[in-house]
């Protein structure tokens, strides 16, 4: 199939109340074949905006979620990161090569039409809501695949869900086997959770 | 890679590899409630309008084995053991 191993660029909040939905989404794009690339920090001395502008190039497809932009609350700044790497985006999109012009993007939302009141320069793009939800974003993200991969069969969101649990049990069973609480599972490196999906995805895949 | 990160990944490949036939999920799905769910397997045997009833279902579905409750997040907040 033509989109397999090709690069997703993940535009998202890294914090701990968005870490749930982050593991759903790469979930389902690893179930789908395709390769995550998110920015992690990986040295102190690398400069932020020159990965996220590398990942941005190499990428055949983006999502972009939008529902941390809002500030926590009145005292707190808003959280700009997140358009302003969908608007580099949307640049490569508009003026890069051949191949990026060819690009994908979606946007995810908190709720519906949220958006408008932040950033309304991108209505008439593809965008949905997951009202904070793993499943609902798994649901979004694979009826957007539904749209972007030619694909005779697919498969259910329910089904994706529900190995997403299952991947969940085994791997909160096995962190708990080398002495790690629960809650590890919202906290591993983004690196190492892909690696483990993978694996996983890969096995499972082999008896199903 | 360290061996903590190599035993993880080995232990999730056997997971995925073996899964257990005395073991069921109880899973949320949205509107239409929670779901009963085998080990390993995508389909639902049952879904129940609460997670209560879907736990009860599973009890009694097992005669010996594992429940493994999540959340509505897909992560774990109990196990319950099934015995004869």
């Amino acid at each position: 199939m033509s989109h397999l191993r090709k690069k997703i660029f993940i535009n998202c909040p890294f914090d701990k109340e968005y870490r749930n939905i982050l593991n759903s989404v790469l979930f389902t794009i690893i179930y789908f074949g395709f390769e995550p690339a998110i920015s992690e920090t990986k040295s102190s001395s690398d400069i932020r905006i020159n990965q996220i502008k590398k990942i941005i190039k190499n990428s055949d497809y983006s999502i972009h979620d939008l529902s941390r932009c809002r500030s926590k609350n009145n005292s707190d700044p808003p959280r700009f990161n997140m358009p302003f790497e969908l608007g580099l985006d949307m640049g490569c999109l508009e003026y890069g090569n051949t191949k990026q012009r060819k690009k994908k993007i979606l946007i995810l939302e908190k709720e519906k039409y949220f958006y408008q009141k932040f950033l309304s320069d991108i209505s008439g793009q593809d965008i949905e809501n997951h009202n904070d939800k793993p499943l609902e974003a798994i649901e979004k993200i694979r009826d957007w695949f539904s749209v972007i991969i030619k694909k005779k069969t697919f498969e259910s969101p329910g089904k994706i869900w529900n190995y997403y649990n299952d991947f969940n049990d085994s791997l909160i069973k096995r962190l708990q086997d080398e002495r790690y609480k629960k809650d590890r599972v919202l906290k591993l490196p983004i690196t190492e959770f892909i690696g483990y999906a993978s694996k996983w995805i890969f096995e499972m895949k082999k008896i199903n | 890679m360290t061996d903590e990160v190599k035993r993880i990944g080995r232990g999730l490949a056997h997971d995925a590899r073996n899964p257990s036939k005395n073991k069921l999920h109880i899973v949320y799905s949205g509107s239409k409630g929670w779901s009963v769910v085998p080990d390993g397997k995508a389909r639902a045997i049952r879904i129940l309008s609460s997670k209560k009833n879907a736990i009860n279902f599973a009890k009694k579905y097992l005669d010996e084995g594992k429940i493994s409750v999540h959340n509505t997040d897909g992560t774990v907040s109990s196990y319950i053991t099934v015995v004869q």
